[in-house]
């Protein structure tokens, strides 16, 4: 491009009036924020600073109804469940052949899930939990894509108790991710109980090459390398038992420790800097809320095919 | 309100519940309303879209077919049709070579014929000859000898004369 008079290929107005749109805004934030005070910048009218964010761990109680308190991450939760069914609705109204814009994204974004879960556990059995994979992917997103929507953390409710939100994401309320961390607890064992029987269980009672190696003492044989490996399998077993149960706290506080971070970090960084800065980690969270989705919905697909293939590929190591 | 440690962190039956009850029905709703028929969609276009490619590999294949029945075809009616000039060819020859043959026959007959004819004329020609020779020969004679013979004793003396002339020929 040849050299021009004013520069970035805009006449000099045009920069300076850009410059102005953009610099302003942000310096006036900056100044009316937290970091203005500190350095005694007071001249700034009031309405533009934002105000001091106190997010808390527990959901707020909104109202009762008989007896049952509706927290603020419940009704955000139906809102999600009603959003989804009326999109699934309005896709799978009269589905197509040829389909058209709306379908295709839905058949893509479940195509993806399909496949990942057929990848992982095979044909039937990634048939089988697609549904759970699939439900556990779309809740967590748009529970957290809804919670991005501008003005979701806004909208204030009055109540005896004070002022709160009416809205919170329900990710970081951490009751959500405990179901469902405990819903794909209960269907990893399940089905490793259904597939293998109480030959589920071998993996994590695993003292047989112990009690083997002490009855050999008994006999005469003392094999201080069969003990000793007889009982570091037995310990592994037990290892084994108590990841089983840390996968619960595992998935539940993936989500929430993140979402809640996630949160909290859109508060700070728009309460310091109100004005274009919280854009950048807008995208950050939407990409975060795919990704905690994917990692959710995988993590239970890749939890319930070792559930249902762990005895096999045991026996097959034992023999290799 | 924190008597509880798990009340500060946000935990709760009632929440808990809550939550479970609403990803239930959503899994059981969606399950209903968007899986089952997107994935019937998604598996039915899939048959769709096989058959469409099988069906155009069979067209493809029947193209290819159809072609070479078409050369096939082309390469026997040129067959036939070189077949047909070659008979044709063939029995040119054989009427030119006919023809050839029945002129030539009656060629000979015609010459033989004539020669025939000619053997004939001679020897007419050659009696007639005679007959003149022996009339004259009578007429010299007959002024020779100075008397007319009738004709009668002419006719005589000539058959006689013929004969003897006839006699010399022979022998």
């Amino acid at each position: 491009m040849a050299k021009k008079k004013g520069c970035l290929g805009c006449s000099l107005p045009v920069v300076i009036l850009v410059a102005i749109v953009v610099l302003v805004p942000l310096v006036l934030g900056l100044l009316a924020g937290p970091l203005g005070k500190t350095f005694g910048v007071t001249w700034l009218p009031g309405w533009m600073a934002p105000s001091l964010p106190h997010p808390q761990l527990p959901a707020e109680v909104i109202c009762h109804i008989f007896g049952f308190s509706v927290t603020n991450s419940m009704i955000a939760t139906w809102i999600t469940v009603v959003v989804l069914l009326v999109l699934a609705l309005l896709i799978t109204r009269k589905p197509k052949l040829i389909p058209g814009r709306a379908q295709s994204a839905a058949e893509s974004i479940l195509g993806y899930i399909y496949n990942l879960c057929v990848n992982t556990a095979g044909e039937k059995d990634g048939r089988k939990f697609f549904p759970l994979v699939a439900t556990i992917f779309l809740f967590i997103l748009f529970n957290a894509l809804l919670a991005l929507i501008p003005g979701f953390g806004s909208i204030h409710y009055h109540t005896a108790e004070g002022n709160m939100e009416l809205l919170r994401a329900a990710n970081t309320d951490l009751n959500t991710p405990l179901a469902l961390a405990l819903i794909t607890f209960c269907t990893v064992e399940f089905m490793g109980f259904k597939r293998l029987g109480l030959g589920y269980l071998k993996k994590f009672i695993t003292w047989g090459d112990f009690g083997r190696a002490v009855g050999r003492i008994f006999k005469g044989k003392f094999d201080i390398m069969a003990l000793l490996s007889g009982f570091i399998m037995g310990i592994v077993g037990l290892l084994e038992l108590v990841g089983e149960f840390i996968r619960i706290i595992s998935l539940t506080f993936r989500l929430f420790g993140n979402m809640l971070a996630g949160e909290i970090i859109l508060l700070v960084i728009a309460y310091v800097v109100p004005y274009y800065i919280p854009t950048v980690f807008y995208g950050l969270e939407a990409f975060f809320a795919v990704i905690q989705a994917l990692v959710f919905g995988v993590l239970t697909i890749v939890y319930i095919s070792l559930a249902v293939s762990s005895h096999g590929s045991e026996e097959h190591h034992k023999t290799a | 309100m924190n008597s509880n440690p798990l009340d500060s962190l946000g935990l709760s039956v009632g929440g808990f519940i809550s939550q479970l009850v609403s990803f239930g029905v959503l899994l059981l709703l969606l399950r209903l309303f968007a899986y089952k028929p997107i994935m019937r969609m998604l598996d039915n276009r899939a048959q769709k879209i096989q058959e469409s490619l099988d069906a155009g590999e069979r067209a493809k294949q029947e193209a290819v077919n159809a072609e070479k029945e078409v050369v096939k075809k082309t390469e026997e009616a040129s067959a036939s049709g070189q077949k047909i000039v070659d008979q044709a060819v063939k029995a040119a020859e054989d009427v030119r070579r006919r023809a050839e043959q029945d002129a030539r026959k009656q060629a000979d007959a015609i010459i033989e014929k004539a020669r025939i004819e000619i053997a004939h004329e001679k020897e007419e020609s050659a009696a007639e000859l005679r007959r003149e020779v022996a009339d004259l020969a009578v007429a010299v004679a007959g002024k020779t000898i100075g008397r007319s013979l009738d004709d009668m004793t002419q006719k005589q003396i000539i058959d006689e004369a013929l004969k003897e002339a006839a006699a010399l020929g022979k022998s």
